[in-house]
């Protein structure tokens, strides 16, 4: 008993009525959200079949709470399965894909990338994909003699590497730009900033994602 | 399509401040990746790029690719040249072009 249980027990009752309880885990191989050929999302809206819990009969307050009473510590381990599923399994969680080494190869070419120069704010934990909030911002003076002429984010598994570039100048004032981005799965996100002197400073940051954004 | 454009500056800045600049703007972005109902593919439709001038003169530049969230959202700094008008132009792969503009007032 304990912590797991309590922690799901709080999660039920926020749900309330709703036949979902979100903070669930789901083996993503069960219903692909960016598929909708597939005959599972026929009589389902949207994600809200992604977000049906493993056993339903949880659901009842009441024989959720005997169910868990009784069967105790049968649940941490159910839980603990759930979460191990969270990832397709034929799929290394911070494997770099090959067009990311690409992309990154041609925004290097061939120069050797230095540290440190920017900062990149990702969440680590990032529960949907679809919307990561991600800020960069690049220590600069930004004048005409030295300022950040682009910033590039590269992702390392999204099925496009390149997810965006922008491009700044001393006008700007200050080299820091803020987005949102899409995460397929838990992977190594990648920031560049070219500088007027032609020095390229990198930053990764690896960020864990719990329901992948479909993706690029 | 791109619509509902939404900007945000300070009310007031003065000369040689610097500002964030906010801007959103709906669309889908579609990433060319997921299948409809009967299996075929949704052709990509992002927003890819979005420009902005302060007259005629660019300030800054997004490219963006699939990777970037629905419903855009990207601010950036900007240093007051003076009283005038920020041009916003969103595009996307369709070619279709949006554009905002917003009054940049100095104190």
């Amino acid at each position: 008993m304990g912590e797991p249980i309590a922690i799901a027990y709080q999660r039920v009752i926020v749900s309330g009525n709703e036949p979902i309880v979100t903070r669930w885990r789901y083996p993503p191989q069960a219903i692909s959200p960016c598929d909708e050929s597939d005959p599972r999302h026929a009589d389902k809206v949207g994600f809200v079949h992604l977000m049906k819990p493993l056993r339903p009969e949880l659901h009842n307050r009441r024989s959720f709470i005997i169910t868990a009473a009784a069967a105790g510590a049968c649940l941490a381990p159910l839980l603990k399965a759930a979460g191990a599923l969270a990832q397709p399994a034929d799929i290394a969680p911070f494997e770099r894909t090959p067009l990311f080494e690409t992309e990154l190869k041609k925004l290097l070419a061939g120069a050797v990338p230095t540290d440190g120069k920017i900062t990149v704010d990702l969440p680590e934990m990032a529960e949907n994909g679809n919307f990561v909030p991600i800020t960069m911002s690049v220590d600069s003076p930004m004048t005409d003699a030295d300022h950040v002429r682009a910033i590039h984010i590269l992702s390392s598994g999204n099925p496009v590497a390149h997810v965006a570039t922008f491009r700044l100048s001393p006008l700007n004032g200050r080299a820091r730009v803020q987005s949102r981005m899409r995460l397929a799965r838990s992977q190594d996100v990648v920031v560049l900033a070219e500088l007027s002197n032609d020095e390229i400073t990198m930053s990764t940051m690896t960020v864990k994602v719990t329901l992948g954004g479909c993706q690029t | 399509m791109a619509s509902n454009p939404r900007i945000k500056l300070p009310e007031q800045a003065a000369i040689g401040d610097v500002i964030e600049v906010k801007t959103l703007v709906t669309h889908v972005m579609e990433t060319g990746n997921r299948k409809d109902k009967d299996g075929v593919v949704i052709p990509r439709n992002i927003i890819n790029r979005l420009i902005a001038k302060f007259g005629d003169v660019e300030v800054f530049q997004a490219e963006l690719g699939p990777g970037i969230s629905a419903n855009p959202y990207i601010s950036f700094q900007l240093k007051v040249p003076g009283p005038g008008v920020i041009e916003f132009a969103w595009i996307d792969d369709q070619g279709v072009k949006l554009v905002e503009t917003a009054a940049l007032n100095v104190a």
